[in-house]
C-alpha cells in the first residue's frame, strides 16, 4: 500500500507540474509519462486505478476521444508487453515512453507530428526524465519493501 | 495481491472511469483546483517581477486598446460595409483547456441550450480568440486561434487589405496582396461569415514575403495570454 500512495503522490506531482508548464504555454504531458512508468512496477488492478484517476482528471470535454483513449489504454498495454521485453527496466521504461508519446500524437493529429516536432520533442524530452525519476524512486522503493521483508 | 484488496481497486477504477464518462464536470473541476495553484505561482511572480502591477489589468487594457483600434479601422475605412443589426452575446466559464500538445482547445460553459452554435465567434474583452467547433448541451469547445487547424477570413488596418488568418503556436496573417501597405501595428480583425464583422483579432506585428514570393505575409501579436483566460463571450452575427 506504501508504493500505492507513492505512486498517487508522483502522478499528483505529475499533474501539478504539467498544468504549471502549460500555464507557461508549454505542452508537457508527464502524467502520461508517469503512468507508462507505472506500468513497468504496478501490478495491473494499482495500474487501472492510476489509469482511471488520470483519465478522469486529464478529461477535457463531455465525450470520449481517440486521444484519452490512447492516454489511459497505453499504460495498461504497456503492463502487459513488458513480460515479453527482455530489456533492462529502465531501458524499457525509456522506450515505452517513446512510443506512449508517439502514438498519443498520432491519435491526437496524424500530421501535426511532421509540423511540430521541435515541441514534440520537448515534451519528450520532459516526459523521458520525469518517467525515468518516478520508474527509479519506485523500483527503489519496491526493492526496500523486500528487503524490509526478508529482514 | 489478496482478493479484497484488488476487490477495492476494482471498485475504485470503475468510480474513476464512471465519473470521467457521466460526470466529467466534477474532473474539470479538480483540474481547475490543480491549475489555479499553478497559476497562482506565475501570477505571483510575475506581479513581483512588474512592481505588484496586476497582469490580469494590463491584459485588459491591451485588449480594450486593440478593440479601439479595430474600430477606429473599421470606422475610417469601411465603414460602409457594415451589416445591420448588432451581435448577440453568451457569457461562458471556460472549463477546460486542451491537454495534450499540437492543439488548442477550450471548453466553455454555454452549449447548445444556451443558443450556441458551431462556428460561433468566442470573444476575450471584445477580441475575438476563436470560433465554437463543436457543441454539447451545456458546453462548447472552442478551437482557439492557436490551433494548427484554425482559418480564416480577416482585413488589416484602415485600408481593409483581405487575409487569410492562419492559426497555430504563433499564428500569421497569410496571402495578403504583394505591395500592400501594410505596417506593424495595424489591426487585424475578422471579416468571415457567421462572425460579427470588424472584431478585433491581434496586432501586425512583423510583415515579409511568402515563401512562393507571391503574397506578403505578417506575424501578429495578441493582447492576451490565451492560458489566463477564465471567461469568454459567446457571439453571433
Amino acid at each position: 500500500m506504501l508504493k500505492f500512495f507513492a505512486g498517487f503522490f508522483i502522478l499528483l506531482a505529475a499533474f501539478l507540474l504539467q498544468f504549471l508548464f502549460a500555464s507557461a504555454g508549454i505542452a508537457a504531458n508527464l502524467s502520461f509519462a508517469a503512468l507508462i512508468s507505472f506500468a513497468f512496477v504496478f501490478e495491473f488492478w494499482e495500474l487501472l486505478v492510476f489509469a482511471a484517476a488520470a483519465a478522469f482528471i486529464i478529461n477535457w470535454q463531455p465525450a470520449i476521444s481517440p486521444a484519452l483513449a490512447a492516454y489511459a489504454l497505453f499504460p495498461l498495454a504497456a503492463h502487459f508487453l513488458r513480460r515479453f521485453v527482455r530489456w533492462a527496466g529502465w531501458l524499457a521504461n525509456a522506450a515505452a515512453i517513446l512510443a506512449g508519446f508517439l502514438l498519443l500524437a498520432l491519435a491526437i493529429s496524424p500530421g501535426a507530428l511532421a509540423a511540430h516536432e521541435g515541441s514534440f520533442l520537448v515534451d519528450l524530452a520532459a516526459g523521458e526524465i520525469f518517467g525515468a525519476l518516478a520508474f527509479l524512486s519506485l523500483s527503489r522503493t519496491t526493492r526496500a519493501r523486500g528487503a524490509l521483508f526478508e529482514a | 495481491m489478496r482478493k479484497r484488496e484488488r476487490q477495492v481497486f476494482i471498485a475504485a477504477a470503475l468510480a474513476f472511469l464512471l465519473l470521467a464518462v457521466f460526470e466529467p464536470s466534477y474532473g474539470w473541476r479538480i483540474r481547475q483546483w490543480l491549475s489555479a495553484g499553478a497559476v497562482a505561482d506565475q501570477d505571483a511572480a510575475r506581479a513581483a517581477g512588474a512592481g505588484g502591477a496586476s497582469a490580469a489589468s494590463a491584459a485588459a487594457l491591451a485588449a480594450e486598446n486593440e478593440s479601439l483600434k479595430a474600430e477606429l479601422a473599421v470606422l475610417q475605412g469601411v465603414a460602409a460595409e457594415l451589416p445591420q443589426g448588432s451581435p448577440s452575446g453568451t457569457l461562458a466559464l471556460v472549463y477546460s483547456q486542451y491537454p495534450f500538445n499540437f492543439k488548442s482547445e477550450l471548453l466553455v460553459s454555454a452549449g447548445a441550450d444556451e443558443g450556441v452554435a458551431a462556428g460561433d465567434a468566442a470573444t476575450f474583452h471584445g477580441v475575438l480568440v476563436g470560433t465554437v467547433r463543436r457543441v454539447f448541451p451545456h458546453e462548447a469547445l472552442v478551437m482557439t486561434v492557436f490551433d494548427d487547424g484554425f482559418r480564416m477570413a480577416a482585413r488589416i488596418g484602415k485600408s481593409g487589405y483581405d487575409t487569410l488568418l492562419s492559426g497555430g503556436a504563433s499564428p500569421r496573417a497569410e496571402s495578403i496582396v504583394k505591395g500592400a501597405a501594410v505596417a506593424p501595428g495595424d489591426i487585424v480583425y475578422s471579416a468571415a461569415p457567421g462572425i460579427p464583422y470588424g472584431m478585433p483579432i491581434a496586432i501586425v506585428q512583423a510583415t515579409d514575403t511568402s515563401p512562393d514570393g507571391l503574397f506578403e505575409e505578417a506575424s501578429l501579436g495578441f493582447a492576451y495570454d490565451i492560458n489566463a483566460i477564465r471567461s469568454v463571450v459567446i457571439m453571433r452575427e
